[in-house]
């Protein structure tokens, strides 16, 4: 993280800690390094910053890194131990599987961000709605929660793809459709301890209109808790895609999607471990670093934590 | 909005005063149904003059706030009517109405946006009701809150109490209303702190001609701010005082001599 | 005083933060005999921190250092957690500003007195719930026994305070440490509660601190006020010498109180002078 140009980092230093901010934009930076400066006081946050920054550099750079194609099948090598040649091993087809984990991670981020990108602000928009208005507006926005709600995600996304058919857009909108239930719940309860509070009194003394309201006051307070809560479901994101891979309903193959994978490797378990425990800890150890990430988000950006 | 208000005033009641600015007339609120219902405001009655400062003193649970939250329009389900001017005012405020009359809160910590820097709290009453020259005029109202031109970058938690209510207020008299409703505006300061936002609030009311309605549980403040002070007990007006009676103790009801008491004590 | 009861010598809590570090109490020393003292100071001046210290109650990332914390000959410096644990509620006991977030919502509050006596009392139920119900009484409860069944939502503010005292109370400490004890009750139920708290310290010899931010209200109930100020305490005087305060602190703050008797136009706003910070304390009228 750090910059070469010293001289020009203690101005920038400065100019975040100045004690009176004198433009919009100083103020937003400001609060961004106070962030930084509580997240560096979190080792297991920092660990899952840092395990997710480099998951996001192996997917910028995956051609760079990897080794070998990654669809070039060698027989003659197939069910390799890791090795010097190949430092993971080989799959059952040959390929390498260093650069197979290294490409799949460009599909698991794909997956994870484009689904929070779509759950997310649907589920804000319901909840604070819901919330914020009342009445019948919520009686009816939040039944049709419960609906999604009843089902298991996996199975809801199961059904959806059985209905869109197997791919990776199809898994991607089925788990969306399966994650932004929560995240609307979430905002509501989050909207009605907000809606009594003084200064949305204040604002709607003002003669603000409800959609103002919503929009430019309540919904900045919810997005700190959904970001930490998509975060966090960052993990049974990953874990669903990969689930719906191991299924065949996911990616498929021969693309490098870690839960298809996993699951090809299953077969071969017994004689090469590798083939499926080393996607099976890509997973593990991404879920893991979303919910430590998150877990440190919380303490920053909750409100109720300072 | 107001164009549009029927004119209705109880019969035998004097159809105009010239200088009446604010007036409840038999104000009644419920909460609840059925066992829990809580009668909290039962037929309460004050007027107050253009430029009055009239002060509403009780104990926790007294209906004092429940008042002052019906007048500015957060609860819409009363009986009675409010009069501005010689207006009854609806049920259901519209904008005109929040232009004219704002409210100050108890706790500036709770009161403004925690994430919202002081320019766009200004910034946003201004935009609601179309005002010209925003930044002169945010400009113009933290220099009479006695803040500077600094403080419009900053966040509310990088401020102490007495900056945050300067900044409540600043919000509130951003848009020019006649009337300032004050609920409890200094209890959650420090002394000196409060001394602060009690002068501000004199001058205020003297350089720009506001009316004030103010809440408090404490005497000495109210006495401090209002010429007139309408005791409250369970919901009731129990008593109207000057300030002069309260200070020279001339109360008339045994519960309001009590408070007095307790309250030089 | 020749034996104080409490002995704290040059206090010192720091708060890191992203802005440097927040020196929230400057080598503050004082002693608490068997008395009244009364703390005050405004928000941030560190009187609450100062309580809390000397329980070690500070929040976890709180750093505390301490010349001497000394309680009855019994080294509070030195003190493990597992040995402050049978100090607190026991000796030294804390009652705080809201009886609403002190007591346990789901518990009657006839149990939760008795278990505070019971946890540092090894008694039977039935004795444990006949000194609970004397307990009550003492704080004026009028029907002990029906209060003794009911949950803490289903009594008032100052009932609840009353409780709290009650709770406090009942292991019979040496010394009370109360946070604002008053300032949530409105002020007719103020003067009784202030007066069922008196009665039972004096009558049971217990010290009392007493931590508030109104200068009149110690000035009457206290023996001693220690004035504090950004951390420090800049004057300390006996409660009834209060009016005749040299340090200009003190003496501002009782000019900023708008009064009954003297109405004024505007208000004295105090002056703040960072030097104070540095300088020694005021004792008794008399700078050193």
């Amino acid at each position: 993280m750090a910059l070469p140009q010293s001289h020009q980092d203690t101005s920038f230093r400065a100019w975040l800690e100045a004690p009176i901010p004198s433009s919009t934009l100083q103020a937003r930076a400001q609060q961004l390094w106070i962030g930084w400066w509580r997240i560096r006081h979190n080792p297991s946050a920092l660990f899952g910053l840092g395990v997710i920054l480099l998951m996001v550099l192996a997917a910028v750079l995956a051609p760079l890194l990897a080794t070998h194609d990654i669809y070039a099948q060698n027989l003659a090598n197939r069910l390799s131990p890791p090795s010097s040649a190949h430092w993971l091993g080989t799959d059952e087809l040959g390929r390498d599987i260093y650069s197979r984990l290294i490409h799949g991670s460009r599909i698991t981020l794909y997956i994870a961000g484009l689904t929070a990108l779509i759950a997310a602000p649907v589920g804000i928009l319901v909840g604070t709605t819901a919330g914020y208005l009342g009445g019948w507006v919520d009686t009816v926005l939040m039944r049709i929660v419960d609906i999604f709600l009843a089902f298991p995600s996996l199975v809801l996304a199961l059904a959806f793809v059985a209905a869109l058919g197997p791919g990776i857009q199809n898994a991607i909108i089925a788990i969306s459709l399966a994650s932004w239930p929560p995240i609307a719940r979430l905002a509501r309860a989050e909207t009605l301890s907000i809606r009594k509070s003084d200064y949305i009194a204040a604002i709607h003394l003002q003669g603000a209109s409800s959609w103002r309201i919503i929009v430019s006051h309540i919904m900045p307070m919810c997005i700190p808790s959904v970001v930490v809560r998509i975060t966090l479901n960052m993990a049974s994101i990953i874990l669903t895609a990969a689930g719906l891979g191991f299924l065949g309903l996911g990616a498929q193959p021969p693309s490098p999607e870690w839960g298809a994978m996993l699951s090809t490797g299953r077969q071969f378990m017994l004689n090469s471990w590798w083939i499926a425990a080393i996607p099976g800890c890509a997973i593990l150890l991404a879920s893991l670093a979303f919910n430590l990430f998150g877990d440190g988000l919380r303490d920053i950006l909750d409100p109720r934590h300072g | 909005m107001t164009a549009a208000i029927p004119e209705v005033l109880p019969a035998g009641r004097p159809q105009s005063t010239p200088q009446r600015h604010l007036e409840t007339i038999d104000l009644d609120i419920t909460f609840g149904t059925g066992l829990a219902t809580h009668h909290a405001v039962k037929e309460v009655s004050f007027m107050i003059k253009r430029g009055g400062a009239y002060g509403l003193i009780g104990e926790s649970g007294c209906g004092k706030s429940t008042i002052l939250r019906a007048v500015a329009g957060l609860n819409a389900d009363y009986r009675g009517a409010i009069l501005i001017g010689d207006k009854e005012v609806q049920n259901k405020r519209g904008k005109e109405f929040f232009r004219r009359v704002q409210m100050v809160f108890q706790d500036p910590y709770a009161s403004l946006h925690p994430r919202k820097i002081v320019k766009s709290v200004l910034m946003e009453p201004m935009k609601i009701h179309g005002f010209d020259n925003p930044e002169a005029r945010m400009a113009r109202v933290l220099d009479e809150v006695g803040l500077g031109q600094e403080f419009r970058y900053r966040y509310p938690h990088e401020l102490s109490g007495g900056q945050r209510q300067r900044i409540a207020i600043a919000r509130a008299l951003v848009i020019e209303p006649e009337i300032l409703l004050l609920d409890e505006p200094t209890s959650a300061l420090d002394v000196s702190v409060q001394a602060e936002i009690l002068n501000l609030l004199k001058t205020l009311r003297r350089e720009r001609h506001l009316t004030y309605l103010m809440v408090s549980h404490d005497l000495a403040v109210v006495a401090h701010l209002c010429e007139r002070i309408g005791m409250m007990q369970s919901g009731r007006i129990i008593e109207e005082m000057t300030d002069d009676d309260v200070r020279a103790s001339r109360a008339s009801q045994p519960y309001t001599q009590e408070f007095l008491a307790a309250s030089i004590g | 005083m020749a034996n104080p009861l409490l002995t704290v010598e040059d206090l010192n809590i720091t708060f890191p933060g992203a802005h440097g570090v927040n020196h929230a109490v400057r080598g503050v020393s004082f002693t608490i005999g068997h008395e009244k003292v009364g703390i005050v100071g405004e928000s941030g001046s560190g009187k609450s921190q100062t309580g809390r210290a000397i329980l070690k109650l500070n929040p976890a990332f709180a750093r505390m250092e301490v010349g001497k914390l000394e309680f009855a000959g019994c080294d509070l410096k030195a003190a493990s957690e597992r040995q402050m644990r049978r100090i607190r509620g026991n000796r030294i006991s804390m009652i705080l500003q809201d009886p609403k977030f002190s007591l346990n919502p789901l518990m009657r509050i006839g149990a939760q007195i008795m278990e505070a006596y019971r946890l540092h009392h090894r008694t039977r139920i039935a004795e444990a719930r006949q000194r609970t119900l004397a307990m009550l009484e003492a704080v004026q409860i009028r029907e002990p026994e029906r209060v003794f069944n009911l949950y803490p939502h289903e009594v008032s503010g100052g009932m609840g305070q009353r409780i709290m005292i009650a709770m406090m109370l009942i292991p019979e400490p040496e010394l009370i440490i109360a946070d604002e004890p008053t300032s949530a009750l409105d002020v007719t139920v103020r003067r009784q509660v202030l007066g069922i708290l008196d009665d039972l310290v004096s009558r049971r010899g217990t010290a009392l601190m007493f931590i508030s931010h109104d200068l009149n209200l110690v000035a009457d109930f206290c023996d001693r006020v220690l004035v504090m100020y950004a951390g420090r305490i800049v004057e300390d005087l006996p409660a009834r010498e209060l009016h005749n305060a040299r340090h200009p602190y003190t003496r501002g703050l009782l000019e900023s109180l708008p009064r009954l008797d003297r109405p004024v136009e505007l208000l004295k706003v105090p002056s703040r002078d960072p030097a104070w910070r540095d300088e020694p304390s005021i004792y008794r009228g008399v700078t050193p």
